[in-house]
């Protein structure tokens, strides 16, 4: 293998597939990125066994080959390298490859090419185009409630669904539910419905930063593997075998009172209360009181410590139904009130015990479901 | 190489795709336990016609471990901390004390709930199930029994009964056999190009282990070390107390090879007997026989017998936490003299 390629581009090629590389496996070469020269570019490639992540870049090719480098050694080499032309060249018999840029030499022991793990590539599998943008936002709506904890591995993933011209994400973790809709440009044929890991799909939005193109996702014949296939970068991810809880079920059908508030009044309202809930099991309770003689309706979040102390916050809303206190867990309603972007929030309840219901005013592409915390009198 | 009945079975089993979930193949360290799992997998995941065929990439990258879809597990040294220790290092003898957590069953559960990524079947291999703890035994009881599909689990272990009986009943059990000590040596010759003298030893050694004269003679540390034991207890043979006392002392120093020591000399006095009652061709220390026979004269069956009894007993105290030298002591003391 010899080639060589501007510094820029292999720094950005290794930090879009760096995030693939398992820096503690049983299987050394996946601590490595495979550099392989491909139609006249150079592809780069690292997977931990659960998501791989390819991506190519130009360069001039002058003898075909492929290697495997140390991810962490060649990332970091190149980064400390000018924004110059790299020469690279690989030594077959000693698996050592030659880096010259400007005045800088390395040489970077690596493994055969061989044993790198083959990533699946883009086959028969039915294909569906969708935005850029539409994606990554229902990526970002969605994978923070994802759990984090394996012991249910189905949680750890988003349950992604294509059916005629209606895609669906949705996240659950046992105490929130996020669900997002969006619609396809083109409708599928046949319904695809798959669960993706969560941490697969932020690598995916976190690539899609500068595409424009839409993005092709395809699921492989046998169910296993999705592909995201971007202009210069691929991502493929082991699914989640099993079956996603039928979320439907979760959604409330009625409630008793809904309050319409401005998003980030109450952002800053459970920001300030957050403070105090650090020290109670992050409670901040919620009272919700409609409009009366005395004034316009309004929501009052409030937080107590035993230690540290109390807060009261009071915000203006717009309250259709009965008064009702509800607490939730501050750091599920910051995180839900940070990606919404929307000025204007709804909030849905039906009791103090039931879960809380927020959805955005005047769209219905957008569900997120609380559990409400134990209110102790 | 051996256990021909196993692999018919299992090559049929393969041939008509009739497969359980969950093998265990029992058996002494060193008798072909990973090896039979290790074909077994490249059966499942072999790309050839002729399964397995070996010379597949799947078939190469198992023989090598090296296959993203092969997982072998072993427990951990006592004090292992996951997170910070690095991948630890191949046990360096069969005695090493190692133990499987239940982290590694946890993290084998996640990496289960992942589709294959390359070959047919996610494949793990969990060598020696008997050091399980128990609580990753148990935890690994629901994984056991109902695997998630793509899915096959083959467990090794000494022996089924060291295991949870809920372990061993989900399993398919294996039990290999020791192979015939001509077969060791045959094949030592053939295959691994030993000096036919040199097999000879080695093959009746190895208890019908090929694995163990497999390692034997690729490296000689295990020879030199059983040649050094033996020097130890002939030399003991014709010392006086005080000596005998201070032998003790420096060979309990070196704990960590006591059970090897203590089952050389097992070994010996076992010969011993053998040719005192007239069955000298089955021997296995086959390269020292005239020591063997002249101590076969000087003691009575008596002695012998009551020798092999105390080494068995001291091997067993040692296990349960005696004090390794009292115990050497008692023992070298009434090993019979001149």
């Amino acid at each position: 293998m010899k080639l060589s390629c501007m510094q820029d581009n292999l720094a950005k090629g290794l930090s879009i597939v760096s995030r693939a590389v398992a820096s503690r496996s049983t299987l050394p070469v996946l601590g490595n990125v495979l550099l392989a020269t491909e139609q006249g570019r150079l592809k780069l490639a690292a997977t931990n066994l659960e998501m791989a992540v390819t991506c190519w870049i130009g360069a001039k090719v002058e003898e075909e080959g492929a290697t495997t480098l140390p991810a962490r050694v060649l990332g970091d080499f190149v980064n400390s390298l000018p924004p110059d032309r790299i020469e690279m060249e690989l030594n077959v018999k000693t698996q050592t490859t030659h880096l010259k840029c400007a005045r800088y030499d390395a040489n970077i022991k690596g493994i055969d090419a061989q044993e790198f793990p083959i990533i699946p590539t883009l086959g028969d599998g039915k294909r569906i185009a969708i935005e850029p943008d539409a994606l990554r936002e229902m990526i970002e709506q969605t994978t923070f409630a994802a759990a984090t904890d394996e012991s249910r591995p189905v949680l750890t993933g988003v349950l992604v669904k294509f059916e005629k011209d209606k895609a669906t994400l949705a996240a659950a973790d046992g105490f929130r539910l996020s669900v997002r809709h969006t619609t396809l440009s083109e409708p599928v044929e046949q319904p695809i419905s798959a669960i993706i890991p969560a941490k697969a799909l932020q690598e995916v939005a976190r690539v899609t930063g500068d595409q424009e193109d839409p993005i092709v996702i395809a699921v492989t014949e046998n169910k296993s593997q999705v592909l995201f296939k971007l202009t210069n970068t691929e991502i493929v991810s082991q699914l989640i075998d099993g079956q996603f809880p039928d979320f439907t079920r979760i959604i409330p059908t009625s409630h008793q009172t809904r309050t319409t508030v401005t998003t980030s009044e109450l952002q800053n309202a459970v920001k300030a209360s957050s403070v105090f809930a650090r020290e109670a099991m992050n409670t901040v309770r919620l009272q919700i009181a409609p409009a009366n003689e005395m004034g316009g309706g309004k929501v009052t979040i409030t937080a107590t410590s035993a230690e540290s102390g109390d807060n009261v916050g009071d915000i203006d809303a717009t309250v259709d139904g009965e008064p009702v206190e509800i607490a939730f867990n501050a750091r599920y309603l910051a995180e839900v009130l940070n990606i919404l972007r929307a000025p204007q929030v709804a909030l849905e309840t039906a009791s103090s015990a039931s879960p809380g219901v927020f959805r955005l005013v005047g769209r219905d592409d957008f569900v997120h479901v609380i559990m409400p915390m134990h209110i102790g009198k | 190489m051996g256990h021909e009945w196993a692999i018919r079975a299992l090559a049929r089993s393969v041939a008509t795709d009739r497969v359980a979930h969950a093998y265990l193949f029992t058996g002494p360290h060193g008798i072909g336990k990973t090896t039979l799992a290790r074909k077994l997998a490249q059966a499942w995941q072999c790309a050839g016609d002729n399964r397995p065929c070996g010379a597949c990439p799947p078939c190469q990258k198992i023989a090598r471990d090296r296959h993203p879809d092969v997982q072998i597990i072993e427990g951990v040294p006592p004090r292992y901390d996951f997170d910070k220790d690095p991948p630890p290092p191949p046990r360096a003898n069969d005695w090493e004390r190692r133990a499987l957590r239940i982290r590694q069953i946890r993290d084998l559960e996640r990496g289960l709930a992942r589709a294959p990524f390359e070959g047919r079947w996610k494949i793990v291999i969990l060598r020696r199930f008997e050091e399980s703890e128990e609580e990753a035994a148990n935890a690994f009881l629901k994984t056991l029994e109902e695997p998630p599909r793509h899915t096959r689990l083959i467990l090794t272990a000494r022996d089924a009964s060291l295991l949870l009986p809920t372990i061993a009943s989900r399993c398919q059990v294996f039990a290999l056999r020791p192979l015939a000590p001509a077969q060791i040596e045959r094949a030592l010759i053939e295959k691994y190009n030993a000096a036919p003298e040199h097999a000879r030893l080695l093959a009746r050694l190895s208890a019908g282990r090929l694995g163990w004269a497999v390692r034997a003679h690729e490296n000689r540390a295990r020879l030199d070390a059983r040649n050094r034991y033996l020097d130890e207890l002939n030399v003991a043979l014709s010392e006086g107390r005080a000596e005998r006392l201070l032998r003790a002392e420096s060979l309990a120093k070196k704990s960590d090879d006591l059970p090897e020591l203590l089952e050389t000399w097992l070994g010996w006095w076992r010969d011993v007997l053998l040719i005192q009652n007239g069955d000298g061709s089955r021997t296995t220390n086959v390269d020292r026989e005239d020591a063997l026979r002249d101590q076969a004269h000087r003691f009575t069956t008596e002695q012998a017998q009551t020798t092999l009894q105390a080494v068995r007993a001291t091997a067993r105290y040692l296990t349960q936490n005696v004090n390794a030298r009292l115990a050497l002591e008692v023992l070298l003391l009434n090993l019979p003299g001149k």
